[in-house]
């Protein structure tokens, strides 16, 4: 049998041996630039489902903003649900300049309110 | 001069390779801590405890690489490789820390060295296998000590020194904790005699900090995300919180703290982790207490009742739901299965025995607070369960080890269907969050 070898401590910009993607400073993956879909929280308590009792169709382009929370709004600035918490980090990204829009991919009331979004980010 | 100096043992993690992981090797104990600071920009310094082997290693990573002001040796360890074997990298359960020769661990002191601690105002001192009270008894008098006592401490007898910590940080997986830990009142004052403020990290739960002069104890809610291991991240909030404390409020620095440990436990590349520390800090505090989180106190878990819908009969290998059940008990958490507390069917069983079975576990159902199925095949009575706790508006998760989950209701119908237990565990906390 043969052994494998675990040849440096590896962890630091600038590192230039071993395997490529697992080595290094950084891995290249920023996470503020990586789209993501997801259901959103409290779609029944949102401004639009309040006003409208009703959901905007799919396709409907909406943008995330900060009011107190990580807020998915439509173009018209009324909310639609909350991002879940697992997104928080973004508005750490926010601060660096990203944006992040998409459009509703999945909107049903049945057996509760809920939606689904696809978001992209976009640098300013 | 260096502002802060953390003093421990510096040893080698080795993250085992697995399905989903490739093997990472890298420098650990107090380095997780510097790496913090590196981050945040600040001056430090390192007291360390390593074998010589790793002397050249320490000093090209932490001098060159990591920003360190101060490098200073306290002690050659023998016998031991001073290696840590890392089974579960993300503490979904009992991680399976194995250290390489643990018990063999001899260290000789360097005596001369043990000058140049007198020099720091803040000690960040992660506890380990060299002699505390030596260390301690080292210090200067007007220093302000901050331990993190998870690690090794079984009793309080360490902490009898005639020396006024400034912080002591523990978390609910020390054994210190496991042993002792009734109520929150009655832990706080085990340690009312030693320190100024204890800070209790509760892992995804979120942390609980107590000043013992304004009598102030304070929740702040864990970042609940997507994470790549778990090694290290007490440490860098232990940190983080020490550097902080100085620049603004005790809350907003906890706050700031839980924010980076989470940062850091999303991966091991430290430039991605140093360019999100960046990002954090630009939030304002008020944003960031309003942005919430998950926080479940530990004493609080039990009563979260979940039940584990599964096939989990005696001729089955349910060993995914083993590590289920062990993660679900290691945080504390009630988990039910039915065929082990109401029995398994026989093959011949009356109409009235199986009524009789039915009405039990669906009694047991009812009392429960949400449902974990665990998918080992197609098995009727797991997906009728997960239909009937859906319709009941019973938090439903799939855990679906084998990823076998491709029909659209039971793809959509449950909160979530995940092959990854970390994701399931943090939908429990999240699930039971306050």
């Amino acid at each position: 049998m043969g052994s494998t070898g675990s040849g440096s401590f590896s962890d630091y910009h600038g590192y230039n041996g071993g395997n490529s993607g697992e080595n290094g400073g950084e891995s290249g993956n920023d996470q503020c630039i990586r789209a993501f879909s997801t259901s959103l929280d409290e779609v029944a308590s949102s401004d639009f489902y309040k006003k409208t009792k009703s959901l905007p169709i799919e396709g409907t382009e909406v943008i995330v903003v900060f009011d107190k929370r990580l807020l998915v709004v439509d173009k018209s600035g009324s909310g639609i649900g909350y991002l879940p918490t697992r997104y928080n980090y973004l508005r750490a990204c926010m601060h660096d300049g990203f944006t992040y829009e998409g459009v509703i991919n999945k909107a049903t009331t049945i057996p509760i309110p809920s939606i689904i979004v696809d978001i992209m980010p976009e640098m300013l | 001069m260096s502002n802060i100096c953390i003093i421990g043992d510096i040893l080698v993690d080795i993250s085992l390779k697995s399905q989903e992981d490739p093997l990472k090797m890298r420098l650990g104990g107090i380095v997780h801590a510097a790496r913090c600071l590196w981050a945040l920009g600040l001056d430090y310094s390192v007291g360390y405890f390593a074998p010589s082997y790793l002397d050249s290693h320490i000093e090209e990573y932490l001098m060159s690489r990591m920003g360190c002001g101060g490098l200073c040796k306290l002690g050659e360890v023998m016998d031991s490789p001073y290696t840590m074997l890392i089974n579960e990298v993300k503490e979904v359960g009992d991680q399976g820390y194995e250290f390489i020769l643990r018990d063999q661990i001899t260290i000789v002191y360097k005596e001369e060295a043990f000058k140049e601690l007198m020099q720091y105002d803040d000690i960040f001192l992660i506890y380990g296998n060299y002699d505390f009270r030596k260390v301690i008894t080292s210090l200067p008098m007007g220093a302000r000590i901050h331990c993190d006592i998870a690690n090794n401490m079984v009793d309080l007898d360490n902490l009898r020194i005639g020396r006024q910590f400034e912080t002591l940080f523990i978390s609910t997986s020390s054994s210190f904790f496991q042993k002792q830990f009734s109520k929150i009142d009655s832990f706080l004052t085990f340690f009312e005699p030693y320190t100024e403020n204890l800070i209790l990290k509760e892992n995804r739960g979120g942390s609980r900090a107590y000043n013992y002069n304004n009598k102030d104890l304070i929740s702040i809610p864990a970042q609940t995300q997507k994470i790549t291991h778990s090694v290290g991240v007490g440490d860098v909030y232990d940190v983080a919180y020490v550097a902080l404390k100085t620049q603004m409020p005790f809350s907003d620095a906890l706050y700031y703290s839980s924010w980076i440990a989470t940062e850091y436990a999303k991966t091991t590349f430290p430039n991605d982790f140093q360019k999100m520390v960046r990002r954090v800090l630009k939030i304002s505090i008020e944003d960031l207490i309003s942005l919430g989180g998950c926080h479940l106190p530990w004493e609080e878990r039990p009563i979260c009742n979940i039940y584990i819908a599964a096939p989990d009969f005696d001729f089955v290998d349910v060993r995914p739901v083993d590590i289920l059940v062990n993660s679900l008990s290691y945080h504390n958490f009630s988990s039910h299965r039915p065929i082990q507390e109401n029995g398994q069917m026989s093959s011949d069983a009356t109409f009235d025995e199986k009524q009789s079975l039915f009405m039990k576990d669906m009694y047991l159902l009812e009392k429960c607070d949400m449902l974990i199925a665990v998918l080992l095949y197609n098995d009727p009575g797991t997906l009728i369960e997960i239909g009937i706790a859906a319709e009941r508006k019973i938090p439903t998760i799939v855990y679906d080890p084998y990823k076998i989950a491709k029909n659209c209701m039971l793809t959509q119908l449950p909160k979530l269907v995940s092959s990854d237990l970390d994701e399931i565990m943090s939908q429990v906390f999240l699930s039971f969050s306050n």
